[in-house]
This record gives structure tokens, C-alpha cells and sequence, in this order.
């Protein structure tokens, strides 16, 4: 579902800046930018902000990027899609506590990568899997505490990698019933990063004080737009 | 060659079954040279009493000569008398009791080797307990009633007692020599079946061992074969494919397959692993299968090494599977301690096509490599997956204290 869809595209690698709509007919990108401070000088209207993380390079060594560029595009009203191959998990936590409302890896299946830019679009947060992994050692340590029993078997499904068929045979409820708890849950989770100290994430999860200070966004977002 | 190694050449046998018999055999015709050397001492005697001194010798020599024939023939078969043999051998024993009533006096007949006959046939009956039942019967019967013929004469009611008193002898000696060879023959039997049970058992596992060692290295041979393999692919192949070169050189030569994953840390066993490196371990080199690892929760959790070696195969076996079959995007590998239950669960997902678990057969990789291999170890394996929506496997295990 990705028809009447307006989105930006912020990526340094021109390839791929030129390359991307072409291979997503269904989203209409008005504009297409190498950096993120280009967007929000032209702040031109859309759905969403798909992103790049990493920005700077040789031609472009000042380019804000990372979890800085989430904060700038959030705090500008933009709900921020990251596309990326970053994978180290605590880097995607501190980008969704940046405000950012979906990840989704550029190694995807070009469907895949539609579908997240749409669900982020829609206000549906993305919650890739290694974050999935993430979320459920937050709650099994008592970081998170306000999931429900179902939203919390659920979770414990989505990260073993079970299907909403799957889990609907298992736990007798529809998969549009599971859908609507993970989306619930997955707002929570964003919401959670962005409320919580990385100090109290850092002390649930084991790491050392200040290991995620590198990581972690200084400003809070404000509401998305 | 000594006489000891002689006679340890003698008693050598390739089966336990072969071994009594040449036993026996032994017994048999060291229990018929003692019964000539113990006629031998009333020879003369005999000879000089006999009313048919020639018959007397001649008798005598034919039950030494049949002795000798016997234990020559036990020598060399390394087992007692064929059938044939052995009608042979009562037939002498029953002529030289009916004969011996023309040779012997009466009154040696019975308390004395001047009627050496009677001992004879003792040593004969003994021989028999080999036979079948009816045969047994048939001989030891025969030997039996020809006893009676010998003593007929000489029976008075003095010694009428004796005469009754030997062919009881004749007949439960025999019964219980009889007894004593069917029970070292089921012994015999049992032990060579015990035996060929040990060397099958250990030819499977062996076989087993030779499968799990190659399986994965057949696997990722026949994937490097292919022309069109991603580089981003071949590259993992040929890490996992040094990997699979040490791992059958240790094979072959007889050592652990892999390097363990380092012993737990702590005041656990020492021989124990952390799951979590087993789990890494086993995971190694699948990069390129979109691998998403899940294992904090299982932080902590040890396992014996040897069934950590079993995990390890069973992991690496099931990526192999995923590589070769499943035509994956994503395989999320999450590990957990359930603490309420007291156990450990590793889960591989992938978002493969899947198969039907009840009509296709599994392959050794699963079949042995993960269910056999993890059940030996006292951990659980089960297998879901329908077509079209991937596969799960799931190993379980009791959580240590």
C-alpha cells in the first residue's frame, strides 16, 4: 500500500540518490538531497524522510549525519525512514531515540524497503529485528515495564521470527488483532527510548557508564509531525 | 615355538561359540587318555586272568587306539566327534562292553580295571553330551543298556546295589555333563552375539561419525562447485571450508573434531561452555545467510562441552541446510533461559520456503547431525515448517544449577 505517497530521499552515494526512485515507481519522490541540511533548507512537503545515515564523506566531510540528522529532519516535523547498513543495534536504538519512526536495511528486497517507507509514512513505527532482539532483553531486565501479557507474547514471537500466522494459531487471536499489538508495541518501544536516560539503558543491559554517550542523542525530539 | 604357545595356539578361537568347542574338544580327549592311562596299570593283569588273554589285547588295543583316534581327531578338528564320529565311538564302547562278557571274568567285572570297560564307557557318555536330545538318549541308552549286559553276569545281591548304583552314574554323570555344555554353548552364543551386537553398534557410530564429519563439507564443496555463487557467498564457503579441512584431518587422525569454544569462566565445571560461544561458534562463516543473532538472554548459560560440541554441529548443520535448501532472506538464531522451567532454548528461524515435515523425508543433516546427535547428548530437537513459511528448529536443555 504505497499509492499517493510522497517521500525525500537523503543519500550521499549518487547511485543510489538516483537510482532509488526509479526502483520504487509506487513512491513519488519530490526530491532528493546528498545532505540533510540541503532538506531542511528547502523543506520541501512529504510523508517521509528517507534517510541515509552515514552522509559525510570526502566531498562532504562536514555533513551532519547520524543521530544528528534524525534529531535536525524530526524537530523539522518530518517522520525519518532510516535506509541503511548500519547494523550495529545500539547505534538503531539511539537513532529511534532520535525520534526516527522506521530502519530498514539497504541489503533488503526492493518490496521490503516499499513497505517499511509506507508503515513509517502511515505513523507505524519499524522496528527492524536486531531491535526486535533488543526490546525484549529491555523488558526481560525490567527496563521496559508497560507492556500487556499479549503484547509481551507477541514480542517474544517477533523475535524468535514467527509469522502473525503463526502466532495467531498459537495464542487463538486474529492476526489483525496481533498487528494492532505490535503496533502499539512498537510506538512504545520508540517512545521508551526516547523517554529513558541511556544510563538507565546502559545499567539494564549490562554496558559499562557512558558506553552509549557516543551513540545516544543529546536533544529529545518533539512530537512527530 | 614353546608349549604355551602351542596350547594358547590351541585354545585360540575367532568366536566364543568356537572357543568352547575346542575346549571341550580338549576335555573331551584329555578325559579319554586318562581313562587309558588308568586301564593301563591292570593290563597284565587283566591278561594273565582272561579266560580270552588274545581277545583281552586285542580289545584293549582297540579301545586305546580308538582313544588315541578320538583325541587326534578332537586335536585337529578343535571340536568333539562329527555325528558319524560319534556312532562310531558308542558302537566301540557298546562292542567292547558286549565283547568284554568274553574276556573279562566275572568277578573283575565290577571294583576293578581288569573290566576297564565300565570306565570306558563313562568317559564316552561324558563325550555325548553334545548331541541333540534324541540322539544323547540313543547313545547314552545304548552305553547304559551294554554296561548292564557287562555287569549281568556278576550281579548277586551283594553288589546288585553297585550295578544300579554305576549305570545311575552312567546316566546322571551324562545328564549333568550334558547340562554344563548347553549353558557354556548359550554362554558362548551369547557372548558372540554380544560381541557382533559391540561391532555393529560401533560400526554405526563410526559410519555416523564419518557422515557428521563430511556431511558439511560435501555441502559446501558442492556449493563452491557453483558458477553463479555471490562472491559475498563464496567468500563465507572458503572460511567454512578451512574450517571443514581441520576438522576431517582431525578426523582422520583420530582427535577432537574442532576447537572447543572456550571453558566457562567462573566456579562452574571446567569442562563446561558458555552457550552463547557455542552458539557463535556454530553460526560462524553464515554471514551471508542474513544472520540475526538474539543471545543476550542466554547470557550465562553453560553447557557440558560435549553436548556444547553437539549444539555447535547441530547449528552449523542447520545453516547448512538453510544455505543449501531454504532460500532465506533472514535467519534469526535466539537463544533463551527460561528460568521457570529450567531450561535453555535455542530457536533457528528462517523465512524460507519451508517444507512439509510430514511427507518429506529429512536429510542426514537433520536427521543425524541435529535430532540424533542432540538426543545423544540429552537435549531436545524438534522440527516446524510449513511450505511457503520457513522452518524452525528448536533445541532445548536443562538449565545447569
Amino acid at each position: 500500500m504505497t499509492g499517493g505517497l510522497t517521500a525525500i530521499l537523503i543519500e550521499d552515494a549518487t547511485a543510489i540518490r538516483l537510482g532509488l526512485p526509479a526502483l520504487l515507481p509506487d513512491i513519488t519522490f519530490a526530491a532528493t538531497f546528498a545532505r540533510a541540511e540541503e532538506a531542511l533548507q528547502a523543506r520541501p512537503v512529504a510523508d517521509v524522510v528517507v534517510l541515509d545515515l552515514h552522509l559525510a564523506n570526502s566531498g562532504q566531510q562536514d555533513a551532519t549525519q547520524g543521530v544528528a540528522a534524525v534529531a535536525d529532519l524530526v524537530s523539522a516535523g518530518y517522520r525519518v525512514c532510516l535506509y541503511t547498513q548500519e547494523e550495529r543495534r545500539f547505534v538503531l536504538a539511539a537513532c529511534l531515540a532520535a525520534g526516527a519512526r522506521g530502519l530498514v536495511r539497504k541489503s533488503a528486497p526492493l518490496p521490503e524497503v516499499a513497505e517499511a517507507i509506507a508503515q513509517v509514512a502511515a505513523g507505524t513505527v519499524v522496528v527492524p529485528q536486531s531491535l526486535i532482539a533488543l526490546t525484549e532483553l529491555l523488558v526481560r531486565r525490567g527496563s521496559l515495564t508497560i507492556l500487556s501479557p499479549r503484547q509481551r507474547e507477541v514480542l517474544a514471537g517477533r523475535a524468535r521470527g514467527q509469522t502473525y500466522t503463526e502466532m495467531s494459531r498459537t495464542m487463538h487471536l486474529s492476526e489483525s488483532t496481533l498487528r494492532g499489538y505490535w503496533h502499539d508495541l512498537t510506538a512504545i518501544v520508540a517512545d521508551h527510548l526516547q523517554q529513558t536516560a541511556p544510563a538507565d539503558i546502559e545499567r539494564c543491559l549490562g554496558l559499562a557508564p557512558g558506553d552509549l554517550l557516543d551513540f545516544w542523542p543529546a536533544r529529545r525530539p518533539g512530537p512527530p509531525g | 615355538m614353546g608349549r604355551g604357545a602351542v596350547l594358547r595356539g590351541r585354545l585360540t578361537a575367532s568366536t566364543s561359540a568356537a572357543g568352547v568347542e575346542n575346549v571341550l574338544a580338549l576335555a573331551y580327549g584329555g578325559a579319554r587318555v586318562a581313562t587309558i592311562l588308568q586301564m593301563l596299570p591292570s593290563l597284565p593283569r587283566g591278561m594273565k586272568v582272561s579266560q580270552e588273554p588274545q581277545l583281552y589285547l586285542v580289545l584293549w588295543l582297540l579301545a586305546a587306539a580308538n582313544a588315541a583316534g578320538v583325541v587326534t581327531v578332537a586335536l585337529v578338528r578343535r571340536r568333539g566327534l562329527a555325528p558319524a564320529g560319534v556312532v562310531v565311538d558308542v558302537a566301540f564302547c557298546a562292542a567292547f562292553l558286549v565283547l568284554g562278557t568274553l574276556a573279562v571274568p566275572v568277578q573283575d567285572r565290577i571294583g576293578s580295571w581288569v573290566g576297564w570297560a565300565p570306565g570306558y564307557s563313562l568317559a564316552v557318555v561324558v563325550g555325548v553330551a553334545g548331541l541333540r536330545t534324541a540322539a544323547w538318549c540313543a547313545a547314552v541308552g545304548t552305553v547304559s543298556a551294554a554296561y548292564v549286559f557287562f555287569v549281568a553276569d556278576a550281579a548277586t545281591i551283594v553288589n546288585r546295589s553297585t550295578i544300579v548304583g554305576n549305570t545311575l552314574t552312567l546316566l546322571v554323570l551324562g545328564g549333568v555333563a550334558r547340562i554344563v555344555v548347553r549353558y557354556i554353548r548359550r554362554v558362548a552364543a551369547d557372548a558372540d552375539e554380544a560381541r557382533a551386537q559391540v561391532a555393529e553398534l560401533a560400526r554405526r557410530e563410526e559410519k555416523q561419525r564419518a557422515q557428521l564429519t563430511m556431511h558439511d563439507a560435501t555441502t559446501i564443496m558442492q556449493l563452491l562447485t557453483d558458477p553463479t555463487l555471490p562472491a559475498d557467498t563464496r567468500a563465507q564457503l572458503c572460511e567454512q571450508a578451512a574450517v571443514e579441512v581441520r576438522r576431517m584431518r582431525a578426523y582422520l587422525r583420530g582427535g577432537p573434531d574442532t576447537p572447543r569454544p572456550p571453558a566457562a569462566g567462573g566456579s562452574g565445571d571446567s569442562g563446561d561452555v558458555m552457550l552463547r560461544d557455542v552458539l557463535e561458534s556454530g553460526m560462524s562463516g553464515f554471514a551471508d545467510l542474513g544472520l540475526e543473532p538474539a543471545l543476550d538472554l542466554a547470557d550465562g548459560v553453560t553447557v557440558d562441552a560435549e553436548a556444547g560440541e553437539a549444539v555447535r554441529g547441530a547449528v552449523a548443520g542447520v545453516l547448512h541446510n538453510v544455505r543449501r535448501h531454504a532460500r532465506a532472506t533472514m535467519v534469526i538464531v535466539h537463544a533463551d533461559a527460561e528460568r521457570d522451567s529450567g531450561r535453555w532454548v535455542v530457536t533457528i528461524r528462517d523465512d524460507g520456503v519451508g517444507f512439509d515435515v510430514a511427507t518429506t523425508a529429512l536429510g542426514t543433516g537433520l536427521r543425524r547431525q541435529v535430532l540424533a546427535e542432540l538426543e545423544r547428548h540429552s537435549l531436545t530437537a524438534t522440527i516446524a515448517s510449513t511450505p511457503g513459511l520457513g522452518t524452525q528448529i528448536t533445541m532445548e536443555g536443562k538449565l545447569g544449577p
